[in-house]
């Protein structure tokens, strides 16, 4: 961003730019998109002086300058502060009622909290396409913890498809994909999209990727 | 329209900046300071043009440089590139605020010397040295260097490459100028290959000029300057040409 000019006048710089010519007419879409991206208030403020959940939301006002069909974001939560952030997946949420969307992230919960479609990518291959709240019911009864130490990871990972593990209060919690319950010192546990992501990540390239395969995938042909 | 708009705004960015401001102080100073009361004869406003359009090179690198590569700088570009404008417009928009600026700063000279002319007993003021000192010196080498800065930052993208190609460019042409005139003993064609002038001006015409001409010539309107200043301009336009075939409204260099 430039440093050293106010959001409004380069909103309105780049509305020109756009082909917003008549002034009225830019007056009024500056107007609206600054209301709508919640930088009204500091409009006459100096981009320099920005956070970046600000510049992140100016942005989205110019790239709605001229009113897109569709709006590809890319990482867009990176370092912003956690009420920035909601502040932000709520404006894309808005957005998307009118446009479509395409928002690229690697944090699993921009992905829960906003998108009603998604797909996984691994190394250029898609290898999940559905709806975020489908995939985690799919894994309904199917995801199991345990409380172990981390000298035992090796052999669980040996012995069950291990999908992730996480410390917790200094102990490793371990996430186990299995069918049927794999047996005792595990619980079940309520899946969420993390363990959507995890087990067709991290299954893929081990020998239990064909069990987990049939109950994810089997979407994929149906919604793809 | 679009191109109109891109020069107002790089024109405002610039104009509300101090340092803009500053360089004009210090032009304006400088070019007071220099003006003796006693000679204001239209050699010594051309000879005070040339010397002050030196220190005018050091500020005009950061005028070009930012007005070429802020937006891939400040990494606005991918904002900037993507809006349906022409090469034309960006770089022509551009241009012309960052040439604009440069000449209006470099009116902090003659405007610096007329203030001397504020004092009580001082020669009768004659516009036509002003205006041609202004006019066919000072502007034409603004245009020259703002031309070869402007494009250097633009294809390198970066603003500080403004400040070394401009200065290695300066130097260069001003060398071998030096040696085709002194060494080759080519004046005439020395006199040609300097842009700035300064050689022509501050030694050639010095060394031959009787002080009735100092007092009446129209340095300005000298055959050698003329020339000068038609062959740098063509330069400068070959180059911006240059620039605008090989600038891409992308996101990397080339």
């Amino acid at each position: 961003m430039y440093p050293k000019v106010s959001a409004e006048s380069l909103l309105d710089h780049f509305a020109v730019l756009k082909g917003i010519t008549e002034r009225r007419a830019r007056t009024e879409v500056v107007e609206a998109l600054l209301r709508k991206t919640n930088l009204w208030d500091v409009r006459k403020q100096k981009l320099g002086g920005y956070s970046g959940g600000m510049r992140q939301r100016f942005g989205v006002a110019v790239a709605l300058l001229g009113s897109p069909k569709l709006m590809i974001v890319d990482e867009p939560t990176a370092g912003l502060d956690p009420a920035e952030r909601v502040r932000f997946l709520n404006l894309l949420s808005e957005l998307g009622e009118n446009s479509v969307v395409l928002l690229s992230t690697h944090i699993v919960d921009d992905v829960s909290e906003l998108c009603t479609r998604m797909a996984i990518i691994d190394k250029g291959e898609i290898l999940l396409e559905a709806e975020p709240a489908r995939a985690v019911e799919e894994l309904q009864g199917r995801i199991w913890r345990s409380v172990i130490s981390a000298e035992a990871l090796p052999e669980l990972e040996r012995e069950h498809a291990v999908i992730s593990t996480k410390l917790y209060a200094g102990r490793t919690v371990a996430h186990v994909y299995c069918d049927s319950t794999p047996g005792p010192g595990f619980e079940p546990a309520k899946p969420d999209l993390e363990d959507v992501y995890f087990s067709v990540i991290r299954l893929r390239t081990t020998r239990f990727g064909g069990q987990v395969a049939p109950a994810l995938s089997a979407r994929k042909g149906v919604e793809g | 329209m679009k191109y109109r708009e891109i020069f107002r705004f790089e024109f405002m960015y610039q104009a509300r900046r101090v340092r803009t401001w500053l360089y004009f102080a210090v032009l304006f100073v400088v070019a007071h300071q220099l003006r003796d009361v006693d000679n204001s004869s239209p050699f010594a406003s051309a000879q005070e043009t040339v010397l002050t359009g030196l220190l005018w090179m050091l500020m005009a690198p950061a005028v070009a440089g930012s007005a070429a590569a802020r937006d891939v700088q400040t990494r606005m570009h991918p904002l900037v590139y993507t809006t349906p404008i022409s090469k034309a417009d960006y770089l022509g928009g551009r241009f012309l605020a960052a040439f604009v600026l440069n000449a209006l700063l470099l009116l902090a000279v003659p405007l610096g010397m007329l203030a001397a002319l504020l004092f009580p007993g001082v020669k009768p003021f004659r516009p036509a040295a002003y205006l041609s000192s202004y006019g066919v010196l000072a502007l034409p080498t603004a245009f020259i260097f703002t031309a070869v800065q402007f494009s250097l930052a633009v294809l390198k993208r970066r603003a500080v490459v403004s400040y070394f190609g401009g200065v290695l460019f300066f130097v260069t042409v001003g060398a071998v100028a030096g040696v085709v005139t002194n060494v080759l003993h080519m004046p005439s064609l020395g006199k040609l290959l300097d842009p700035t002038v300064r050689l022509n001006v501050l030694v050639l015409i010095a060394d031959t000029f009787t002080p009735l001409e100092m007092n009446t010539v129209l340095i300005g309107l000298e055959r050698s300057i003329l020339a000068n200043r038609l062959l740098w301009i063509g330069v400068a336009v070959a180059i911006l040409a240059f620039t605008h075939v090989r600038f891409r409204l992308g996101h990397r260099e080339g």
